[in-house]
């Protein structure tokens, strides 16, 4: 009989290799897929982003224009006389993304605190729904400024706010039409402020990237035609655009001639970690040495200012108050291990000490036991490490101590690694008999 | 004719190891086919990843062109145009003599920024042609201005179907 030897594949031979084809090709397809699923839906994302953008910043042009229009709700947004304007139905964008619509939603916080959200939802090239959105809180910062500190003309006068416009007594006069100082009726400029007279700082407005509060020093110099000396004013106010502004601080500096040079030391809050926008706005104007009226149409301005956008937001942050103590500790690990810790006292009573707890069995590397620490309004006697009322390091206001609003900043350097474990700072400060005691826990 | 045993266990002995000729031609059609559907495959992949890179080079464009024109109007203390409507170039009064004025416009099918005397410098590459670029002035009467920045920008490549992307966002100012 012949002997039939076979070497070609059998049916389960050729199935397998199929199959496992067909496994390596279904892997490359999904695998290409979903590479282009990705891309493709980045891309829309982006388009999303910016929708929810121009959603948070519509809500916002309305809410300064019409406070009362931001009742809770949700809404779509509609282009009306070219302005935005809130309506009961979602905004089609289905011109931008697939089925896309835009949702704007607000909810009440407090009578001037909102909440708003803005919300895009499309479909993405696989029809599954894709959502961006992004919150804020709004404030109505018109019930904190006055119409003599808003920066705008209301009175149609040609001035705006206090002192330019006569109709403002001081900067929280809500009214630029009332009696106010009457303007001199021989008054003339004597110069424009861009002329032969002047302020110049030797800064322009710039990004201010500090966290801690700290003092600032802003310096410049003034212009003036010669033999014709003029008083200086200078003023600043803090601004927390989403929140409220300070009044207004002014600091006669006195007789100056062309020439001059002038500093001015402002506090810079640091930023809290809510803030949308932190700027410390500067002031200044030249006045009649005789009749005190401004020289200058308009006051010389420099601002430091804080924003998102151009400073990451601050971590490693936190607050609390007590008794009429503001206290704020921040940690500090960039460049050292250190910790800053800002009391303000909002009581009549000065502050007699402060004590910072340590981590145990840490003794700060500075300030040292016994040193005399420099604070920007008090000096201060250090005890490093103090065991009463708590394991701490202790300053002792020499002299009288801040009160009334003002502040201190004291900073601390601890050993490297101190800060590499989560730690519960307390932070007490006294004066008089009132004492305060916040605990900031950083877990 | 005589037959010994010898002769013809050898001849039914012979051990067919290769290929016949329709087995080889079957063999090389298969292959062929298989070779082709490959080709085609990863020639599709790489004409497909050339469209998305396009794409992305056109979003990265048209984000980083629309976040700076956000970040002037953020930061500018004044507007110079448009005061109201609609305007295919956006004038900014900057603090700064040096900059002042801030201008954006579209120009040789790019987004440009200019500013004060100097020369115009492109912010979108020549990957990327602008379509048109325009501003609107949404804000209310007597407050600061709110600019809505529509954008519209496609890849210069021939490659494939090039379909234009529209970027549209609004900036409230803050003065």
């Amino acid at each position: 009989m012949a002997k039939k030897i076979k070497n070609g594949f059998s049916i389960i031979e050729i199935l397998l290799v199929v199959f496992i084809f067909l496994i390596i090709f279904v892997s490359f397809s999904y695998l290409l897929a979903d590479n282009v699923q990705s891309s493709f839906d980045n891309q829309e994302r982006i388009k999303a982003e910016f929708l929810v953008r121009e959603g948070l910043e519509a809500a916002r042009a309305i809410g300064a224009h019409d406070w009362p229009s931001l009742a809770p709700g949700q809404y779509g947004l509609v282009l009306a006389d070219n302005k935005w304007q809130l309506t009961p139905v979602p905004e089609n964008v289905s011109q931008f993304l697939k089925q896309g619509y835009r949702l704007i939603t607000i909810e009440d916080v407090d009578d001037n605190l909102k909440q708003v959200k803005s919300e895009v939802v499309w479909q993405n090239i696989f029809n599954n729904n894709k959502i961006s959105f992004a919150l804020t809180y709004l404030s109505n910062w018109q019930h904190f400024v006055t119409q003599c500190s808003d920066g705008l003309d209301n009175d149609g006068d040609g001035f705006i706010d206090y002192p330019d416009d006569p109709g403002c007594k001081s900067p929280l006069d809500d009214d630029e039409s009332g009696a106010g100082l009457l303007p001199d009726p021989d008054y003339e400029y004597v110069c424009d402020g861009l002329a032969d007279c002047g302020l110049f700082f030797d800064n322009y407005d710039i990004p201010f990237c500090v966290y801690e509060p700290r003092m600032i020093t802003v310096s410049g110099r003034v212009g003036l035609p010669e033999e014709m000396p003029a008083d200086l004013r200078l003023s600043y106010y803090i601004a927390y655009p989403e929140d409220k502004r300070t009044t207004i601080e002014y600091f006669d500096l006195g007789l100056v001639n062309n020439g001059a040079e002038f500093s001015l030391d402002v506090f810079w809050p640091g930023i809290r970690p809510a803030d949308q926008r932190v700027e410390i706005h500067i002031g200044g104007r030249l006045l009649d040495a005789e009749t005190k009226s401004p020289l200058m149409s308009q006051e010389t301005r420099v601002a430091y200012y804080w924003q998102p956008w151009v400073c990451s937001p601050p971590d490693n942050y936190g607050q609390g108050s007590d008794n009429g103590f503001d206290i704020i500790v921040i940690e500090n690990e960039n460049e050292a291990d250190e910790l800053i810790v800002v009391v303000k006292n909002n009581n009549s009573k000065a502050l007699s000490h402060v004590s910072i707890s340590l981590p145990p069995g840490i003794v700060a590397l500075n300030p040292q036991d016994k040193s005399t620490y420099i604070g920007n309004h008090n000096s201060f006697k250090v005890e490093n490490p103090a065991n009463k009322p708590f394991y701490s390091i202790k300053f002792e206001t020499i002299g009288e101590g801040i009160k009334n609003g003002e502040s201190e900043v004291f900073k601390i350097t601890l050993p490297a690694g101190s800060l590499d474990q989560d730690y519960s700072f307390t932070v007490q400060a006294k004066g008089g008999t009132i004492e305060g005691q916040v605990i900031i826990d950083f877990q | 004719m005589i037959f010994n045993k010898k002769m013809l266990r050898k001849k039914t002995d012979i051990k067919n190891n290769g290929f016949s000729l329709i087995e080889l031609i079957f063999y090389i059609g298969i292959l062929a086919i298989v070779l082709l559907f490959l080709i085609s495959f990863f020639q599709e992949n790489l004409i497909l990843k050339a469209k998305i890179n396009n794409r992305i080079e056109v979003m990265d464009n048209g984000q980083f062109a629309l976040n700076r024109i956000a970040w002037y109007l953020h930061n500018a203390p004044g507007l110079n145009s448009p005061l109201s409507g609609a305007s295919q170039k956006l004038s900014l009064n900057m603090s700064e003599p040096e900059i002042n004025p801030v201008e954006f416009f579209a120009e040789d099918s790019k987004i440009k920024i200019k500013l004060a005397d100097n020369q115009p410098v492109a912010l979108t590459n020549d990957l990327v042609r602008v379509n048109y670029l325009t501003f609107n002035n949404l804000g209310f009467s007597g407050e600061p201005a709110i600019i809505q920045i529509i954008l519209e920008l496609q890849s210069t490549s021939s490659l494939g179907k090039n379909e234009p992307i529209i970027l549209q966002t609004s900036v409230k100012m803050e003065r």
